[in-house]
């Protein structure tokens, strides 16, 4: 039974790192589903019946329901469990090792399956429990954006912890006796400082991805606000031409009343109106920095032929900082331009509601077809997904900030394909990480698309 | 239903009414609409429930004073600033206004139209029959939630009147859904507008009652939530 047991629990502490940690998600035929099942619990009837528990049919049978269960690629799943089972099997047995010398004291030689190896499993879980919400959850962080070279560290680092514990109760196992109490400190604190080792290089991967993801933030950041600069800059160069026209203008004006050809001032200064209404802002929400990037893509839109139009008023400013408004709305239609440009009708819109309590943002763009969007996790439809796929991460932790709730949709309406993003920021522009947790919206964290 | 229009230009005015009536023709609307060129004429008789309001009327008279006015006599009109161009370029709104038109856009009359009547879709009568065959009313505004009571479906309105029916929860959902229902809950659908609280795993309804949201469908629910706390603002 306890044979069953454990690998009903090992299965779904692999399900659990997979769909989690690497953000796979499961088939979505049942066959296969149901086939992985019964892969692993077959297995554990069979190692019951036999009562013995083979390495090899071990990872046979773990290899074969993982590939089945997940939709993903062969040799991606391969690696992946092959990882899997080795850190888990480092952690696993050191577990039992440590479980078995607390409760019956030194031996750790006989490899026999009994009662107290199941306290040891839930140790392993809690170990595994206890590093995805200190350094996953809590950054936000999924072990499959750690970086390869951390990844080999790790598995490396686990290599030399399980020689290390192997060596130490081995060692103690045949010389308890000889040994004082000196010793076993000094082994117990080097096993600390092994996990100790493994939790810093973790930490320092998650830093990086950390700092990683703020650098693009604030690179992504830097390259809107040098397009917007760009735009002011040609703005203010013609304002500079119109006014150098401007004595011109007044001597044509002069000249044309001195003939008294009221007709052609009239026209004359019609014209020269129409020239300076292009100077001024075409889009006024009511928030200035919401203005800037507004009216900046709306000229970007203007060159591309986009259909660019924004209905709605705010009576006031919004509550985000420049720099949120910029990274939000400049994602925002950065992404809906990019999708809108290639298709035959290229349309976006961009609505503001403005709520007692908060103020929604919804943009809509033309789309060439309709994004089956995986159950999930959207992350970039573009080549090059290396550089793509953080604008919806900045707008997710820009949203997130301030405590606000977002929506993505793919959608064909009146026959065209759409894809829609809503935003809800309450109005009184709290800021997470200004404002104690208890004194927050309800509730509204976890409300986020995708999470 | 009635829709005014105050505007001091015969010329938009000319242009607004018969925009109006069109979209209510084709949209097979009943409602009156009336045009004022002042706005003192229209606050003689003003329980509208929708108006088009200029900005700058004739005689000094200022849109945002009316819709001050209005608004302090405890009105629940809602009320669309009309602008012109000039005007659009003010920065800063005094009064929060259902929508801001442009003169020069007149679509966009269609659109504050389309809005303004997707806040009145549960504004409307269904017909059932009870476990006993009677035929009865329940007018959806006043409905708070449908349950599961056995085999049956437990109506509950808001007054505490309730009616058993025969039916199937999720079937009732699907057919309830584009009215601001939401299934909350294995056994219970909910009408939006009378929440009072939420918070990640339960919501509170104005009457106290308390709904754990099933782990299926918060989704959905949070969805349908968002988008209902988009058309109204409480």
């Amino acid at each position: 039974m306890i044979y069953i047991i454990d690998n009903i629990a090992n299965y779904f502490l692999y399900l659990f790192i997979i769909h989690y940690g690497f953000r796979i998600s499961p088939r979505k035929n049942r066959l296969f589903i149901g086939a992985s099942v019964w892969i692993m619990l077959s297995v554990g009837v069979i190692n019951a019946y036999f009562d013995t528990n083979s390495p090899i049919v071990y990872i046979v049978w773990s290899v074969f329901s993982i590939c089945l269960f997940f939709e993903d690629s062969l040799g991606h799943l391969l690696i992946l469990s092959a990882a899997l089972m080795y850190f888990t099997g480092i952690v696993d047995t050191f577990s039992v090792m440590l479980i078995q010398i607390v409760l019956i004291g030194g031996g750790v030689g006989s490899t026999d399956i009994t009662w107290w190896m199941e306290p040891a499993y839930l140790l392993s879980f809690l170990v595994y429990l206890l590093i995805y919400l200190c350094l996953f959850q809590k950054n936000d962080v999924y072990l499959c954006d750690i970086k390869l070279k951390y990844k080999f560290a790790l598995l490396i680092q686990g290599g030399i912890f399980q020689l290390f514990y192997d060596f130490v109760f081995v060692f103690f196992e045949e010389n308890h006796a000889r040994y004082g109490l000196d010793a076993y400190v000094v082994f117990s604190i080097s096993i600390v400082g092994a996990i100790y080792s493994i939790f810093l290089t973790l930490g320092l991967a998650i830093r990086n991805i950390l700092s990683d993801r703020q650098n693009r933030e604030l690179q992504s950041f830097m390259h809107m606000q040098k397009q917007q600069y760009d735009y002011q800059l040609q703005q203010s160069a013609a304002v500079r031409r119109f006014k150098h026209d401007l004595v011109n203008h007044i001597g044509v004006l002069r000249e044309l009343a001195n003939q008294k050809r009221t007709e052609e001032v009239k026209e004359y200064i019609d014209t020269i109106w129409h020239i300076q209404d292009e100077f001024d802002l075409k889009i006024h929400t009511g928030d200035s920095s919401l203005d800037v990037i507004v009216n900046y893509y709306l000229y970007l839109a203007a060159k591309e032929n986009i259909d660019f139009a924004v209905s709605g008023k705010l009576t006031g400013k919004m509550g985000l900082e420049m720099f949120d408004i910029t990274i939000l709305m400049g994602n925002i239609l950065q992404n809906s331009m990019e999708a809108a440009v290639q298709t035959v009708t290229p349309e976006i819109q961009v609505e503001l509601i403005e709520h007692k309590k908060e103020i929604f943002i919804v943009v809509s763009n033309s789309v060439v077809e309709k994004i089956n969007q995986p159950k999930g996790f959207l992350m970039t439809s573009k080549a090059d997904t290396a550089n793509h796929g953080f604008g919806l991460q900045n707008i997710a932790a820009t949203v997130e900030k301030y405590s606000g709730e977002y929506y993505t949709e793919s959608i064909v309406e009146n026959g065209k394909a759409v894809f829609r993003i809503s935003i809800a920021i309450p109005k009184d522009g709290v800021q997470k990480n200004t404002i104690p947790k208890d004194k927050r919206r309800t509730g509204y964290e976890n409300m986020y698309c995708g999470r | 239903m009635r829709i005014c229009i105050v505007e001091d230009e015969a010329v938009w005015r000319d242009k607004i009414k018969p925009a109006i009536e069109k979209y209510c023709m084709d949209k097979n609307i009943s409602a009156r609409i009336d045009a004022y060129d002042n706005g003192k004429d229209f606050m003689e008789n003003a329980d509208a429930d929708l108006l088009f309001l200029d900005i700058e009327l004739a005689e000094g008279e200022d849109g945002f004073g009316i819709a001050e006015k209005l608004m302090d006599s405890g009105s629940q009109c809602k009320i669309c600033f009309l602008t012109s161009h000039a005007e659009m370029a003010r920065q800063g709104y005094k009064v929060n206004a259902y929508r801001y038109i442009d003169k020069k856009y007149m679509e966009e009359i269609d659109e504050a139209l389309d809005a303004f009547f997707q806040t009145k879709i549960q504004e409307r009568i269904i017909w059932l029959k009870d476990t006993a065959g009677m035929q009865i009313r329940i007018n959806l505004c006043e409905l708070l939630l449908v349950e599961t009571s056995g085999r049956k479906l437990r109506y509950l309105m808001c007054d505490g009147r309730t009616y058993f029916c025969e039916g199937r929860i999720s079937e009732t959902a699907q057919n309830l859904s584009p009215f601001g229902f939401s299934y909350v809950q294995r056994s219970y659908i909910v009408n939006l507008k009378y929440i009072e609280s939420l918070n990640s795993h339960e919501i509170m309804l104005c009457n106290g009652l308390k709904i754990t949201i099933g782990r299926v469908h918060s989704r959905e629910f949070k969805k349908d939530f968002f988008k209902w706390r988009m058309l109204f603002d409480d």
